[in-house]
């Protein structure tokens, strides 16, 4: 059903989805065989936040700050080290102002409630390869969760199939139906991913870079056709990225994470014109501009990226922070709380 | 032959392509990916090659290094490398060529990984299998110790903690991945990388630093760089020539600042309109109007003429012209800066 009141910058109504408190992983490193490993990256460390229904809330960040193990943790791909990760259950069909049936607790899902979690909640993997399997076409590819959860007959399956990729312009689509997925280009497999995850009707999508391939045309017809979805169903988004353009126009609602740790929330057009936290400002400096006169102006950061492995309890950034002061280094890491208004988030303790 | 010194008597560009042709086969007929590309590429110099996803970049790029799958067919071309055809050649002839003199920066990063060795066995690998470039003799022990000595100086250029080099590929983010391939491309001391959408999954700090690097290596070394991306304001960073490629074929080249300030093809100045930016007022998304074309049955004409709004008569029957001249040109019978019909 379409809500022509609703408009993209404002769920209708702020009805929690993902309720995520002080979520925790940690991986161990340097262990062998015969001994313990005694250090541990500190992938996520004690992330906390709530995403609303019919929300897309983008996530940004450092290489390897912990963006797709966040994501992986939110749709049960891998189980916390600590802390809690709870999902409203919506009947599959519901419309977006629908009331959820009750919460599931991830660390508690199995059986058929597992079942019809993995059903509702979606993730679009950052390497598209990684979720196909190389010995089936991409008929099978998309169809496959449509079968495994029994949703309509094999020519229902090949319709949906192919309005699926008429969608994500994979055209003509009868010479794509019965390719392989190594027969297809980087973007291609990254379209098909995408028609994959939304052919479930998903309540909740994980999209990890889903269009970091693509060229603009290409990009702008697939943020459409996932903004138009998301409307249609109150589908929200837990959008990774590195492009700032694309999570000016797919969200509304943006997080930093620097080192496992969220540093600052607002929403997005916010964020981009009053940018807080010294890791966003310095971030925003340095996007570049298509212009070959053009010089970018990263403000600089000191030292190389700081280790995640075993970090001191200080400011995760002060080994880089131009503002650092001594008392960053000799107290625990800022919390991140609420300055000025409209609910942005930041954790420093020099703003 | 292998441990000569990379420059040889040969002055011309490093490497010239000329109408190389690249067909997949398939139940629905020939995928045309590639068809009738030349361009050619000087030492130290970076050419930038965008286009639409699916327009046949990685075919071209993975072509030049004839690492192609087995429905693929070099239908015809040169690929003049260093003043030798490589087009003739067989696969125990290329591999003398491959990461020791050309380098690939693979598009998947996690396919040109093995998963079941460290990232850092593997560059050390690839070194030894080419008798260690750039590690002076001496005892197999020595030399391989200086090789990892060499390879964590190339972790911290692109920005990995050397501490890295131990762990195996799944144990790193995307974006530490496809640094870690980076740093294998530049470890063989190779003349030309081929580099597939590089940073697309690195943030634009780390980015930065990397294009940086990049440039600087090239300035000393003299590589050369093939730039693949779909990413045009990197290309407005890093590359001399920006080459734009459309279904399958080359419809513009020049240099930089020429393509970006004054595009001749329409689809160029399509490409450079439609992009997004952080800053100023929010304006609508433009997308590209009409479908991306079919490979197989590519459109009459120019294959660009269902989407240009410059199309007319000839442009949907007759193969346009090529209009420019030397090294830039636009493959158009309408190009922009010219009399409207
Ligand atoms: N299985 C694992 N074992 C050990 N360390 C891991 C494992 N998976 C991830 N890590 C580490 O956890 C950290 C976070 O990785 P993650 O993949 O979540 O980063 P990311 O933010 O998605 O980065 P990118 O933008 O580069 O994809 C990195 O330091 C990575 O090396
Ligand atoms: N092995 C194959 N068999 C058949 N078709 C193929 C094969 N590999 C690629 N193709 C097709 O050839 C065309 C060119 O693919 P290529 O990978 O070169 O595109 P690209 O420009 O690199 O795109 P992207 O930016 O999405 O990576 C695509 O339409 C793709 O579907
Ligand atoms: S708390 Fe201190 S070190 Fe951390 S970001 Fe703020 S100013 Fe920088
Ligand atoms: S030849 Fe015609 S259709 Fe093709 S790009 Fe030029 S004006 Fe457009
Ligand atoms: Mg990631
Ligand atoms: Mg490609």
């Amino acid at each position: 059903m379409h809500r022509p009141d609703m408009d993209p910058a404002s769920p209708a109504a702020a009805v929690p989805l993902v309720q995520v408190q002080s979520l925790r992983k940690l991986f161990p490193v340097g262990g062998g065989m015969f001994r313990r490993a005694r250090r541990f990256v500190h992938a996520v460390d004690d992330v906390s936040f709530t995403l609303q229904r019919g929300e897309s809330f983008g996530l940004v960040g450092e290489s390897g700050c912990g963006k797709t193990t966040l994501g992986k943790l939110l749709v049960k791909l891998q189980p916390p080290t600590s802390g809690q990760v709870r999902v409203a259950k919506i009947s599959p069909g519901a419309i977006p102002a629908e009331q959820a049936l009750g919460w599931w607790d991830l660390a508690r899902l199995k059986g058929k409630e597992l079942k019809s979690f993995r059903r509702q909640v979606q993730m679009v993997l950052q390497d598209p390869y990684e979720s196909m399997n190389p010995r089936r076409t991409i008929y099978d590819t998309v169809a496959e969760p449509l079968a495994v959860q029994h949703l309509g007959d094999v020519c229902e399956r090949l319709d949906r199939v192919s309005q699926m990729l008429e969608l994500v312009r994979l055209t003509p689509v009868a010479s794509y139906l019965f390719r392989y997925p190594h027969e297809l280009s980087g973007g291609q497999r990254q379209r098909v991913a995408i028609a994959r995850a939304l052919a479930m009707e998903p309540s909740f999508l994980v999209a990890d870079e889903p269009t970091s391939m693509l060229d603009v045309s290409s990009r702008t017809a697939i943020m459409n056709l996932m903004l138009e979805v998301g409307q249609r169903l109150g589908l929200s988004y837990l959008y990774i990225t590195h492009d700032l353009a694309v999570a000016r126009y797919m969200c509304q609602r943006v997080a930093v994470m620097y080192l496992g740790k969220l540093v600052e929330v607002a929403e997005t057009e916010e964020l981009l014109r009053n940018p807080q936290h010294p890791y966003t400002r310095a971030l925003l400096s340095a996007v570049p501009v298509p212009d070959p006169a053009h010089r970018r102006q990263v403000e600089v950061l000191r030292g190389d990226p700081s280790r995640p492995v075993d970090p001191l309890p200080r400011c995760r950034f002060y080994d880089r922070c131009p503002l650092a002061v001594d008392h960053c280094r000799d107290t625990p890491p800022p919390p991140l709380e609420a300055k000025g208004t409209d609910g942005h988030l930041v954790a420093c303790y020099r703003v | 032959m292998l441990d000569q010194p990379s420059h040889t008597p040969f002055t011309g560009p490093l490497l010239q392509v000329r109408d190389l042709t690249l067909h997949y086969r398939t139940r629905q007929g020939d995928v045309r990916a590639v068809d009738g590309v030349t361009f050619s590429l000087g030492r130290g110099q970076v050419l930038g090659l965008v286009g639409e996803s699916g327009c046949g970049k990685t075919s071209l790029g993975m072509g030049l290094l004839k690492l192609l799958p087995s429905n693929a067919r070099l239908v015809r071309g040169e690929i003049i490398f260093d003043g030798q055809d490589l087009a003739p050649l067989n696969d125990a002839q290329m591999r003398r060529y491959r990461w020791r003199r050309i380098a690939m920066i693979f598009q998947a990063a996690m396919n040109a990984l093995d998963p079941v060795y460290r990232v850092g066995e593997q560059i050390l690998e690839a070194m030894e299998a080419h008798a260690w470039p750039g590690i002076e003799d001496g005892p197999a022990g020595q030399k391989r110790r200086q090789a990892r000595e060499k390879v964590k100086e190339l972790f911290r250029l692109v920005g990995l903690d050397p501490e890295l080099m131990d762990r195996y590929p799944h144990e790193l983010s995307g974006g530490m991945r496809q640094r870690a391939v980076i740093a294998m491309s530049l470890a063989c001391r190779p003349d030309l990388v081929i580099a597939d959408e590089p940073t697309t999954a690195l943030d634009v700090i780390v980015q930065e630093r990397i294009l940086r690097e990049l440039k600087s290596i090239q300035k000393e070394l003299g590589l050369s760089l093939l730039y693949i991306t779909h990413d045009v304001a990197v290309v407005a960073e890093v590359a001399d020539q920006v080459g734009v490629m459309y279904a399958g074929q080359l419809v513009e080249l020049g240099d930089t600042p020429q393509v970006f300030h004054q595009p001749m093809h329409p689809y160029t100045a399509g490409l450079l309109a439609s992009f997004p930016s952080i800053r100023g007022e929010k304006r609508p998304l433009a997308a590209l109007p009409g479908e991306p074309p079919s490979l197989v049955a590519p459109p009459s004409g120019c294959r660009f003429h269902p989407r240009c709004p410059r199309a007319t008569k000839e442009c949907r029957q007759e193969v346009p012209p090529v209009v420019g001249q030397g090294n830039a040109w636009a493959a158009c019978w309408h190009p922009l800066g010219a009399a409207q019909p």
